[in-house]
């Protein structure tokens, strides 16, 4: 609506540049965090890895039982890989969970229509709720990468830096389910966005089985749609970082994929291009919700 | 100065098939402050597309609206004004004052104000015993309440209640007309949007109503209700002749054995009425005034402007 002259201006009240701006996003990443404690997927996704963490442990015992003794360092690398990649699947099931009903849903059950009347503008709205999730899944990351970090230490009886720089990259593993789920969760109901958000889990996952079969069986046609998939959904370049942060490869080789194929080695520009991926789906959900026709 | 003030009002939503469907319809709004405001008409007539319209929910197709003076849309003039929707859902796992902490947080006011007012609104609306309750313990009653509560922390200019005695009973209908004439009573401008039209008659000193996204009254609530007024007369001696006699006055709306029903125009016509029949020897039982309620007139005004 255009700013036009009227003849009646009642004064409006002065508040300062920190209340009108950033006061909102902290308030609504406020709400987000306490809505988030309350439901059972956060205390679900920690018990679930909790007990995967326990199976593994249960599986080394059987081996050890059996006279087969793996070397420490291997045991502790085989937990360090494999925990890191229950982090990143189960990180990014908790991100969708959380977020796929952000604001349509929201909107629909009447808990978003007296924030929308209040003195806030719809990008904070989306940057606060961002912000909170980002926060629950930070915590639930650090809890995921220390009972990792234990189970090395128990084999190695030292520290595995590698756990926390990977995890620190993993992280961008579910921020970038958070923005895709909020992209979605504009206009679609909680169903549709955790379907398209599993979708393009999918997407993210084919990247290297494709690329694995196309060198394999030699399909440029597949390597190249192996690469689409890749830009579409970056999380197989965010595996790999967080492969080689996690510092199991020499002990290990084989982690990094089937004998004849050669992982690409990832690159600082990968990470950029993730980063760039999650502003900008987080601006196009801003600008979505921005020009959203509110009519409830 | 005008609360509420739209020009040429326009909303057009399109199907998905393409085609226009007009939900407001050149709305011209004029809400003086400090007054209730009503604002009616049937289902589907284009109210609650009005109010989203003056939130900035929706952007208007054409024309402009303006609220204490600012652009709708602007969210800096949230600041000073009060939302109850009709259709709400509060964050139910957080208590009454944790609530209203809440919007009070969003509406800007620094700490000490916060609480001030958080205990302000709690005793207005009666539940300051309930602050540590949690929302999802309240009935019906008490969220309608708790939700007026949020719609005042920020001592607004303009409070707009959509339908907020739906699902009440009679005694939370009561308390929620009571809160409202207490506004009223502090210089708040109250637009509400009601089907009580009863409620209506009691609070409100201005109404519009519209119909197919038009507006087809506007004005003082007493201006309305000046319209026509009937009377029932009785007869100890009915005679065709006191039917004539009652033509010459009004419209002679029903006749039986021994009464007839007739519409003046104003109520100061009515002595005039009874004079001439008693002069002209109808010996007279009874005479029951019938003022229209806003409801007949409401129905009278839409069924007239859907004809």
């Amino acid at each position: 609506m255009k700013v036009v002259e009227s003849a009646s201006i009642v004064a409006m009240p002065k508040v300062s540049f920190w209340t009108r701006w950033f006061v909102p996003i902290f308030v609504i990443a406020r709400l987000t965090v306490k809505e988030a404690v309350r439901r059972l997927v956060f205390l679900g996704g920690l018990l679930v890895g909790a007990g995967m963490m326990a199976l593994l442990a249960y599986v080394f015992a059987n081996v050890r039982r059996q006279g087969e003794i793996l070397p420490a360092e291997i045991q502790a690398s085989l937990i360090v890989h494999f925990g890191l990649v229950m982090t990143r699947f189960f990180s990014a099931v908790m991100a969708t969970a959380l977020a796929c009903g952000a604001i349509a849903t929201e909107l629909e059950r009447g808990t978003l229509t007296l924030v929308v009347a209040k003195p806030i503008r719809r990008w904070q709205i989306v940057v606060g709720k961002f912000l909170g999730f980002a926060f629950m899944l930070t915590i639930n990351q650090i809890i995921w990468l220390a009972v990792i970090e234990w189970g090395a230490w128990d084999r190695l009886g030292q520290w595995h830096w590698g756990v926390w720089k990977a995890g620190a990259i993993g992280l961008l593993y579910p921020l970038l389910f958070v923005s895709l789920n909020l992209l979605f969760s504009v206009h679609l109901p909680w169903i549709f966005v955790a379907i398209i958000s599993l979708i393009f889990m999918g997407i993210g996952w084919s990247e290297t089985a494709m690329r694995n079969i196309g060198t394999l069986a030699n399909l440029p046609r597949l390597i190249t749609l192996s690469q689409i998939a890749g830009y579409l959904m970056p999380t197989g370049k965010l595996a790999r970082w967080m492969v080689v942060e996690s510092d199991v490869l020499a002990l290990v080789p084989r982690l990094s994929g089937p004998p004849g194929v050669e992982m690409p080695i990832p690159t600082v520009a990968d990470l950029l291009y993730v980063g760039g991926y999650i502003v900008g789906l987080l601006l196009l959900a801003c600008w979505l919700f921005g020009r959203k026709e509110i009519s409830g | 100065m005008l609360a509420i003030e739209t020009k040429n009002l326009t909303k057009i939503f399109r199907t998905l098939t393409g085609k226009k469907l007009v939900a407001v319809d050149s709305l011209n709004l004029q809400v003086p402050i400090g007054c209730v405001f009503g604002f009616l008409g049937p289902n589907g007539a284009g109210k609650t597309t009005t109010l989203n319209l003056l939130l900035g929910n929706l952007s208007p197709s054409g024309g402009k609206a303006f609220l204490l003076g600012q652009p709708a849309g602007n969210p800096e003039v949230r600041r000073i004004i009060g939302y109850l929707p009709e259709k709400f859902q509060f964050h139910d796992f957080l208590t009454a004052e944790e609530f209203l902490d809440f919007h009070a947080r969003l509406l800007g006011l620094p700490k000490i104000l916060r609480r001030e007012r958080i205990e302000a609104v709690l005793e207005f609306v009666g539940l300051q015993g309930r602050r540590k309750s949690k929302l999802k313990e309240f009935s019906r009653g008490m969220l309608q309440r708790i939700g007026i509560a949020q719609s005042l922390l920020n001592e607004p200019k303009l409070v707009i209640l959509d339908e907020p005695t739906s699902a009440l009973d009679p005694l939370g209908r009561r308390e929620v007309r009571d809160l409202i004439l207490r506004l009223k009573g502090e210089g708040v401008t109250v637009f509400l949007n009601s089907h009580l039209l009863s409620e209506v008659e009691m609070t409100c000193d201005a109404v519009a109503i519209i119909n197919k996204g038009r507006l087809v009254f506007q004005g003082q609530l007493r201006e309305l209700l000046k319209m026509p007024t009937q009377i029932d007369i009785r007869f100890q001696n009915p005679s065709p002749q006191w039917q004539q006699i009652a033509a010459t006055f009004g419209e002679v709306i029903s006749v039986n054995s021994d009464a007839l029903s007739v519409r003046v125009r104003e109520e100061n016509i009515v002595p005039e009425l009874i004079e001439a029949l008693v002069k002209s020897g109808a010996r007279l039982i009874s005479v029951v005034p019938k003022r229209l309620s806003l409801e007949d007139l409401f129905v009278k005004v839409v069924v007239h402007e859907s004809s």
